[in-house]
Order: C-alpha cells, then structure tokens, then sequence
C-alpha cells in the first residue's frame, strides 16, 4: 500500500512544485516590482529589497521590448515556420523511406539517427567547426575562392541566420523521423495489404493510408512545435556563448536575460537596452503565453475537426 | 547477433556503473571526518592556480585544527565558473566562499544573502595596519551595507587596453622620434607626417607621460600620431592591431582603455563619481542632437567629424553627460578606423578564439603575420599560461616566453596634440574586473562552515598571501601592499608592475558613495558586459560597436544610441 501511495505522490509533488508552484510564482511576480529600501532612509544592509505592486507596469515594459526587437519575434517564426513546412514534411518522406525497406533504408536510418545518439551541445560544436574552418579551407583549396571572413559562425561576421536554420532543421530530422517511423511500423500490415490490392501506389499509400493513421503524432508535434514557438532558443548560446547578435529567438533572449538579471533593475536600463528584471521577464513570459495559447488550442481543435481521418 | 547484443548491452550497463561509482566523495575526502570549504571561483582571467596554492597553503597550517566535534583539518573544494556563479540563487548553493568577477554585489547584499564579513577587515599587516586601512579608500564604501557592517572584500584589479609587441616595434623601428632627433625620417601617410625613428636606439619623443627615458618614449602620445603608426606598421608588413574574431567584444578592452587614457583620471572619475568634476563633453543642440563641425576628425577620414566641444561640471543632475565625452566619442571613432582602413588583423575577422588570438600574437612573424598590438585586459598572460600557449609558443620557437618583450602600452592622453617634455600626464588605467569575495550566508547558523570559510577569507586576505596572489597572477588586488617588480619572471609582468606603480587607477567605485552609484552602477558599468559599450543600429541590438560598424554604423551611432536622455536620467535620482 505504501509503495503506491508513493509511487502516486511523486508525481504529484512534482506537479505542486513544478507546474503549479513555478506558474503561480511567475504570475505573481509578473504583477510585482522591487527596489531598494528608500536611499534617504539609509538603514538597510539586509533585507533591503521591498517589494510592491506593480499593475500593468511590468506588461507595459515588456510589450515595449517586444515591439522594439520585433525581429526576435521574426526569427523565432521563421524557425516554427521551417519546422513545419520543411523539417516534418520530409522528416515524414524519409521515415516513409525507411518503413517500405527502400535501398540503402538500413543505412540512412544509422545516419539519420547518428546525431541524437551524440549531444546536441557536442553536434553544435562539431558543425560550428566544420563550417567556420573547414568549408573555407576546402573553397580555398579546391575552388581557390576565399571566403571573405571565414567564421561564418562567428559573431562579429554578421552570421548567417540561414546557416543555423540548416542545422537546427538537421539536428531536429532525427528525433521526427524516429517518432514518425516508429508510428507508421505500428500500421497493421493487412491494411496496406488490402490497399495494394485495391490498386494504390506508393503515393497514395502514403496520402490516404499512412498520414491519416499517424496523424495524430503528426499532430502531436506540430501543437509542441506551436507551443515552443517562444521557448526554443536555436542552439544559439552554443553558437555564439551569450553575445548578441541579432539572430535572437525569443526564447534566446529570455534564457540569457535570466542568467544576467535581477530583482532590481534600472528602469533605463530596461526600457532602453531591454535588459530585463526577473519580474518584466514573468511579465513578457505571460504575455507570450497570452499570445500563442489560444492559437495552441485552436490549431488543436482545427485539428481534431478537420485533420485526416482514418475513416 | 542476438548474444552480440546482449555482450553488448552489458558492456555499456557496466561503464555505466563505473560512472556511477566515480559519484563518491569529492576528491576522496571523508566530510564526516574534515570541515570541507566550497570555493566558487572565476574561471578565466587570473585563473584559479594561485587559489589552488592557497588552498594547500591554508590546509597545511590547519591540518591538525578541529572545526567540529569529532572532525580534524580543513579541505578546500575549488569549483570554476563563469559569471553565472553570482546569482540571487546563491543561497541555495553549496558554495561557501565566491571569488567572482564583473559582479554588481549591491543586490546581493540588498538581499541578505552575503554574510557579514566585518571582522576580516579587523586582521593587521607586519607594520599594524589594518585590512580596512589598507583598502584603497576609494571603493571602502561599496564593500558595505548601509547598515555600515562589510559584506564584501576587494578582489582583484584587470585593467582594460592594450598590449604591444615591443620586438616588433623595435624590428620596424616603430616609434615617434624626438622632436630634435636627427635619426629620424619623415614617414607621410594617408593620415599625416609624422616623424619616425630610423633605428630603435636614436632619441625618441618623451611618450605620453612626458618623461625622457621612461618606459613610454616613443610610444605615441596622441590617437593621431597612433593612426599614423598603425599605417607604418601596416607598411611594414605587420598587422597594427588584433583580437579574436570569435570574441568581437574584446575592442571594448580598447575602448575602455582609451576613454580611460584621454580623459584623464581626474575627468574619468566623473563616470562614477558625478562629484563637480570637469569634463569635455560633445555640445547638443537644442533638440538634444550631438553636434559636429565639417572638419574631419583626421587627415584623410573623411567619414568622421570633430565635435563641437564645450566642458562641463558633472553632478548627480546632469550625470547623463559623461556618456557624451569626447573621449568617449574618440576612442569610438578610433576603433572605426581601425575597422574601415583595414588595421585589423585577420585574426579579427576569422573564428579565433581568445586565446588563439593571444598564441598568434605571441608566435607573429613565425607562423602567422606579425602583430604589433592586441586588444586584451591585463590577466591575458596567465590565461595564455593556463591555455598551454606558452609550451605551444617554447616548441614553435624554441624560445623563452618569459624573455619575450610584451607590455601593456601608455595609451594617447590627446587627439591630436603633441605632448612635449613636461607636459605630460600621469599614466591612468581602468579596473574592469569588479572582482569581489563574498561568503554565502545560508551558512550563518553553521558555525563549523562559517569560522571555516571566514579563517579562510583571512587567510587569503593576510599580507604573505597577498603577495603570492600577485607573484601567482601577476595581478594586484585594491590594497596596500608591497610586492617587487622582481617577483615576476615574464617581462610582461615586471613592466606592467612598474607601470601600475606609475599610474592612477579609475576603480568601479564611486569615492563621494553617490546614491546613482549605489544603486544604478549595473546601468553605468563600464567592462564587457556593460551596456555602455552595445549599440542600437537599424533596430538591433549588437553587442559591441564593432559588431555595429560592420553591419555600417558609424562611431555617431555608437555614441548616439548608448546616450541617456534627461528624462531617462531622471529614472536614477
């Protein structure tokens, strides 16, 4: 009996601490600020940070960073954007590929998989080398063409927001062509049987037969791609390790402003270099979350409606 | 294939578990038999060996001393990191003790997470002199809480600017000649004339500091005459300036070092202090406009103007000013030209590292281009030590790295005027390390962790240890005490020793404790990660002005965007 109590209790305290608690906090700080105990008043040492309520001022701050860089907004959508309409749709062919047993399907599978097995922090930093020293060594050597300012990936080159869409695109393909070959292998095989019979090609084997049987993992991760849209940070810090570049995610920028700030932060500071106290950053984190939670729950919905049906 | 699996599989759980196993205690240490001290340490700049030393040091001197019942000695665990270590989080850390860098403590101790450290200050060097008397007086009121009890002890000093490559200097003869010298030539550049000397040992100009034979003559003494030099080395075949590519944000060691140089100490305190200094500001215009005449800044830079100037007395009310000065504006314009006429090395614009930068600067004209100066803070050497360059430096050239003639330059007090014999400056270098030991307070009811941590903070902060930081480092901490240019064994840091002996210090401290200092110093900080040195340009943010200049800003927009507004300022009183 008591294993079971335990085993039901872990999960939750976790949801106490970790949804619940971290959300209400993050709420309630969103509505708060901080500042030292009066200057004039000279009697702190400790204890000296008073909080108050805040209203709408920290929400007003954080639009007004959110409007200003308005291309972290960009970049983070175009990195959804390209999740959706590159990375899935051929993450869905090749796992087709792989499932029908084509040629060479045993290898791409070794090589498609190859990069979950090592570290993204590791895979990053492999790339990054490949691309700042050995792409302008084999230019110059075999194309004698010098690339001007070899470090691609180096922020003082203005970098190439292309270049680290490729690998986020590439590093991503494995983890979807896993979860969508492993669906499309759970497809009783006397379904695609009959329809051989019934006359289908591979083509529309795919269209009317796999989608709509694993649709719903399909689903499953362009909602968690949606939902992320805010949150997913590039692999940017591993890049280029903090500096600005101009290449900022949203969720880069709230990773990196959290390491920086604090309880207390100059007013100017944060209107004018949008570097934000621990509190304007709860209030853009609610803002963002205002912004893409019901298009989460709508696109669901739409889904679920008007997605392929297995019928 | 099956049984191949199964081998297979067992293998990996095995290596598993041997990681598993290596989780035991740290360093092989018994915690219930030895007090173990956690020390947080900065891992870059002056590193952690000379920490490392003290550690041995102290646990020797207290092997047999017991700070628990049932335990004897002392063990201290060092743990790098970076700047993430001080955080408001710390006080669930395990840490005991931090020595951090570039660190505004104000919050913390705001917060109550800093012990209070009062009676380390209590400890007396062999003269009688107390801790708190040896401090430098200028930054005794940021180690304390309002409440007037000590929470913070002085780190150590980094200075921000510029290191020359003196054999290079000397093998192209790059050096201004004394104004009478007869061994000199006319070198005309796109800049200007200016006279050079014909060989290394011919009477040079008095420097910076207006001095014959100091260590600064010929070294130029204003951003003009520097220009003029960067074209000659050029010429020569030598790349002026370098930094790493990787780590565009190191200009902003030139920056600060400039800034620092051409306003002068007494001008530079303003930043901080906001006391009734004077300073020479660029004039605005009634709509609040930077003004600027038609007269190129230089000769042959047309792209940049000199200001319209006008001096000021800077106080709390118009403290948004001293992000206005023209040095500022100088040093700024200067980097510029450096980036548009091509005085950058190529290391400047490739993904080097810092520390590769340092070892291509150490092997110039070896295995890369010569370099004739590199833009670092003043910890450069050790970290070069600790990154291997000086056994990659000894194999490539089968030379001695402590004979190799590297020194921190006097940097140009003036834009374009010639310092003649007494009328020179003292030579004023800017602390950008804000380094800081601060003991965790979530060990306040533990006496055994808090007599331990604090005996070891005196131990550290005792005159012997001291001077082994700075013979370890090369490095000074903001405190009186004696240690000799002999110590060292690179020449880097026997001139740099001398130079600081020689030289005012702008520390991150405001002298008069201003209340904006106090607390808005995160928003006036100048070091690498202060917004004083990050541009706005075309709607972006860019991390240094450099980053800036080359997506086509110019040093206008740089000062421009990084200016307070009155009614921002206003936000800070």
């Amino acid at each position: 009996m008591l294993f079971y109590v335990l085993v039901c209790l872990l999960p939750v305290i976790q949801f106490c601490i970790f949804t619940f608690y971290v959300n209400f906090n993050s709420i309630k700080m969103a509505f708060e600020t901080y500042n030292y105990a009066s200057a004039s008043n000279n009697n702190f040492g400790v204890d000296g940070i008073v909080k108050s309520f805040a209203g709408f001022k920290n929400f007003k701050i954080a639009w007004q960073t959110l409007i200003e860089r308005n291309y972290m907004f960009k970049n983070s959508l175009w990195l959804f954007i390209s999740n959706i309409v590159i990375t899935i749709p051929l993450a869905l062919i090749f796992s087709f590929y792989l499932c029908k047993k084509c040629m060479f399907s045993g290898f791409f599978k070794v090589i498609l998989y190859m990069p979950n097995i090592v570290s993204p922090m590791i895979f990053a930093l492999l790339f990054q080398r490949v691309i700042n020293l050995v792409y302008p060594e084999i230019m110059e050597q075999w194309f004698g063409k010098t690339i001007s300012g070899s470090g691609l990936l180096v922020t003082g080159n203005n970098p190439s927001y292309g270049i680290v869409l490729f690998f986020n695109i590439w590093v991503s393909f494995g983890v979807n062509v896993l979860m969508f070959s492993g669906a499309m292998s759970g497809i009783n095989a006397s379904v695609i049987e009959s329809s051989h019979l019934d006359g289908a090609n591979l083509v529309q084997e795919f269209w009317y037969i796999t989608l709509p049987m694993i649709f719903s993992t399909v689903s499953t991760f362009i909602i968690l791609a949606m939902a992320g849209i805010f949150t997913n940070q590039m692999h940017l810090f591993t890049f280029f390790s903090g500096e600005i570049t101009g290449l900022e995610t949203l969720g880069y920028y709230i990773y990196l402003t959290a390491q920086k700030t604090d309880y207390v932060v100059s007013e100017a500071l944060a209107t004018k270099f949008a570097f934000l106290s621990y509190p304007q950053l709860a209030a853009l984190g609610l803002l963002l979350t205002c912004i893409i939670a019901p298009i989460t729950f709508l696109t669901r919905k739409l889904f679920d409606k008007y997605g392929p049906s297995e019928d | 294939m099956r049984k191949t699996k199964k081998i297979v599989a067992l293998v990996m759980g095995l290596l598993m578990s041997c990681s598993f196993a290596a989780c035991g205690d740290k360093g092989g240490v018994n915690r219930n038999k030895t007090t173990v001290v956690e020390v947080a340490v900065h891992q870059g700049g002056v590193g952690y060996v000379w920490l490392q030393n003290a550690a041995r040091r102290f646990e020797e001197a207290n092997q047999d001393k017991s700070y628990a019942t049932g335990k004897t000695g002392v063990k201290i665990e060092i743990t790098p990191g970076g700047t993430a270590l001080a955080n408001q989080a710390m006080d669930s850390d395990s840490y005991n003790i931090y020595l951090v860098e570039r660190t505004d403590t104000y919050p913390f101790i705001a917060s109550g997470l800093l012990m209070d450290i009062s009676e380390v200050l209590e400890i007396t060097d062999s003269n009688g002199k107390t801790l708190e008397e040896r401090i430098n007086p200028s930054i005794r009121s940021m180690l304390k809480g309002n409440d007037g009890k000590t929470y913070v002890l002085p780190g150590w000093e980094f200075y921000s600017g510029v290191s020359y490559d003196k054999e290079t200097f000397d093998t192209v003869g790059s050096y201004v000649a004394d104004y009478d010298s007869t061994d000199a030539f006319e070198y005309e550049s796109d800049y200007g004339t200016l006279k050079i000397v014909e060989y290394t040992g011919a009477k040079k100009s008095c420097g910076p500091d207006g001095k014959y034979n100091t260590d600064d003559d010929g070294l130029p003494s204003s951003l003009e005459e520097m220009l003029i030099l960067c074209s000659y080395l050029k010429k020569e075949g030598v790349e002026p300036f370098t930094l790493p590519g990787s780590w565009p944000g190191y200009c902003k060691y030139l920056l600060a070092g400039l800034w620092t140089s051409l306003s002068g100490y007494d001008s530079m305190k303003a930043v901080y202090n906001f006391g009734g200094e004077t300073v020479e500001i660029i004039k605005s215009d009634e709509h609040g406009e930077l003004m600027f005449t038609n007269e190129n800044l230089f000769e042959g830079i047309d792209y940049l103007k000199k200001p319209v100037t006008e001096r000021v007395q800077i106080t709390t009310e118009n403290g948004y000013l001293t992000n206005d000065m023209t040095a500022k504006y100088y040093a700024a314009a200067f980097l510029e030209i450096l980036e548009r006429e091509g005085f950058l090395s190529r290391d400047a614009s490739n993904a080097v590292g810092h520390t590769d930068a340092q070892i291509n600067f150490l092997t110039g004209g070896t295995e890369t281009t010569r370099k004739g100066m590199i833009m670092e803070g003043s910890y450069w050497w050790v970290e070069s030590e600790m990154a291997g360059n000086f056994e990659d430096y000894q194999i490539l050239t089968d030379k001695d790295i402590n004979a190799r003639d590297i020194r921190w330059m006097s940097l140009p007090t003036s834009l374009n005027e010639k310092t003649t014999e007494g009328n020179g400056e003292k030579n004023t270098l800017i602390d950008t390390c804000f380094s800081s030991c601060y003991v965790n307070n979530n060990i306040k009811n533990n006496e055994e962790l808090k007599t331990a941590s604090i005996d070891f903070v005196k131990f550290l902060y005792s005159e012997e240890e001291l001077v082994n930081f700075t013979k370890d480092t090369g490095s000074f901490r903001p405190i009186e005490y004696e240690v000799s240019s002999d110590s060292f064994k690179s020449v880097f840091y026997r001139e740099l020793t001398e130079l600081r002996q020689n030289s005012n210090v702008v520390q991150f401290a405001a002298e008069n404790n201003n209340d904006i200092f106090r607390y808005h110093r995160g928003a006036l900080k100048i070091e690498l990660g202060g917004s004083v040195f990050t541009a706005n340009y075309a709607g972006k943010p860019f991390d240094s002005y450099l980053l800036a200049y080359r997506a086509g800003a110019t040093a206008i927009d740089a000062i421009e965007s990084t200016r307070f507004t009155p009614e921002e300022w206003k936000t800070f009183l």
